[in-house]
């Protein structure tokens, strides 16, 4: 029972992923609900009143760099569901957007500013 | 940005501009870029895809896959940031770094039910609806009726849950038919035993009583008006007995026919109630807070808070205050010396507050009833077991309880 619900993030974020992939290739496909979601697609927690974006990026061959634009509301979570970082309003970028680097885990080179 | 894990999820919303969704979604296309720092220069076309409407589906699955995903996560991504406790309950059903993820047969089938989700069913709508509110009065029956019926329009795997409350015990077969009806084929039966709340519980503003405690005397309430008299439980459990192991072996699966049978044949319990010692089913709550047990979401039961304290020493500190552990060793001498022990075990801790004829405390409230319904199907439980240990199916008593079951040797293995 323990391990069942230990799993439920990691095994959540999977059909998360698989269902976005459906889509269109990660890194370069950026699904949108342009008018809102409703109850044919179905996902865990989402609202019906405000249009999400919602994709995925692999890091597999090398950092990132995700630009953000004005006035949204997010996040970005890992594969055991774990917080990385706030987008938008209540991240760094206040909600006026911004670039985000992201690295793939143990990355050793050079940072740029 | 340092995420733990190659693949990132990146949800945002965008806002309405006085009700009208277009101007946020097209700042989002207008500015979103997403590119390899490498190439950022000239970075790729991203592909926007308009999907509102579009049926499709990001849920996790409820069966077997859902271990096959969590060992392809386990796999594919560094485990570092996961705490021993966790890495160890994965490993505990064989999903580890770096190992082939291969149950065998038996493994599989525990791996396929432990994904199965569960549902709140009492039985016909007049049954469910007397105990079975929403806040404002109104029976739930019909909602929890379209939600099993989706369930098995999807063919997902799910458990009935049904509670047996003063009135629904006296009413066995039709609840039993209902669900044979309707189609349910995995039921648990969960006897409704509360108390109300007194000088020991009202302080805190709870309506209900606490657990008993197993070594004094207890001097909590009587117990509710819709709690279910133990006699009346127990020939609940045997009406349906009757039927089912005439008619359903095989077909329908209730829980608590399992249990006793898994008892008689000697297996640990599955299940705490039954088990000698209890105690290993935490219960985190919303704001935090971490419990000892989720029939134990009391003051005095507050293991800490998840977020300042470690779930392994915890778990270490319920255990070292002897919870769980006296289930069995405050077992009073009636049930010590009880023909039925190996079956009950003392059942639930929480329900443990009559006292026995001799006077010692710590008897179960259901104890006659359980005792009853042990006793009563001992007849069965001792036919089906030999026709396991014969290699035969269980179903076969069905025939047995007809007339005389006639096995050719041949036939046994």
């Amino acid at each position: 029972m323990q391990t069942y619900l230990l799993g439920l993030e990691p095994v959540s974020q999977v059909a998360n992923r698989k269902g976005i992939l459906e889509l269109g290739p990660v890194n370069l496909t950026v699904p949108i609900f342009e008018d809102r979601m409703d109850s044919k697609s179905l996902f865990l927690t989402a609202n019906n009143n405000t249009p999400y974006t919602w994709f995925w990026l692999d890091l597999r061959e090398g950092p990132l760099v995700l630009e953000v634009p004005p006035k949204v509301l997010g996040a970005i979570d890992d594969m055991w569901y774990n917080f990385v970082t706030d987008l938008g309003f209540s991240g760094p970028d206040k909600g006026e957007g911004g670039k985000y680097l992201i690295l793939p885990p143990g990355h050793k080179g050079d940072v740029p500013d | 940005m340092r995420p733990a894990t190659y693949s990132v999820w990146v949800p945002w919303r965008s806002f309405l501009v006085d009700g009208d969704p277009k101007p946020g979604v097209d700042l989002v296309e207008k500015h979103t870029k997403i590119y390899h720092l490498k190439d950022a220069a000239n970075p790729p076309a991203r592909r926007f895809v308009h999907v509102s409407g579009r049926a499709f589906s990001t849920l996790a699955p409820a069966d077997y896959s859902f271990w096959v995903y969590l060992n392809q996560v386990v796999q594919e991504e560094p485990t570092d940031v996961l705490d021993p406790v966790t890495l160890g309950l994965y490993a505990s059903v064989g999903i580890q770094k770096g190992k082939p993820f291969s149950p065998g047969g038996r493994m599989n089938k525990i791996l396929s039910e432990a994904a199965v989700v569960g549902i709140s069913l009492d039985g016909p709508k007049e049954v469910h609806d007397r105990y079975r509110r929403d806040r404002s009065g109104n029976g739930t029956f019909d909602r929890v009726m379209r939600g099993l019926k989706l369930l098995q329009k999807h063919e997902v795997e799910y458990n009935v849950l049904a509670c047996v409350a003063r009135e629904t015990a006296k009413r066995p077969l039709d609840v039993y038919r209902f669900f044979k009806g309707e189609g349910v084929e995995f039921i648990q039966f969960t006897p409704v035993v509360e108390r109300l709340s007194n000088a020991c519980s009202a302080p805190s503003g709870l309506r209900l009583a606490g657990p008993a405690a197993l070594d004094q005397e207890d001097r909590k309430g009587d117990v509710t008006a819709w709690s279910v008299n133990p006699e009346d439980y127990g020939d609940f459990l045997i009406a349906i007995y009757e039927e089912w192991v005439r008619q359903d072996v095989g077909k329908v699966f209730v829980m608590n026919f399992e249990w006793a049978l898994n008892a008689w044949i000697g297996n640990p319990s599955p299940v705490c109630v039954h088990s000698v010692q209890c105690g290993r089913s935490l219960v985190l709550e919303h704001n935090g807070d971490v419990y000892a047990c989720d029939h134990c979401v009391y003051p005095e039961y507050r293991l800490g808070d998840i977020r300042t304290a470690k779930l392994s020493e915890m778990i270490e500190r319920s255990l070292q205050s002897g919870f769980g552990v006296s289930k069995e060793t405050a077992l009073p001498r009636l049930c010590r010396e009880c023909d039925v022990l190996a079956a009950y075990r003392g059942g639930c801790p929480k329900h443990r507050f009559m006292k026995t004829y001799l006077g010692e405390p710590g008897l179960r409230y259901l104890c006659p009833g359980y005792k009853k319904f042990f006793r009563h199907i001992r007849k069965y439980l001792r036919a089906i077991a030999q026709l396991i240990e014969n290699g035969l199916p269980a179903s076969y008593v069905m025939e047995a309880v007809k007339g005389p079951l006639v096995i050719k040797l041949d036939q046994v293995r």
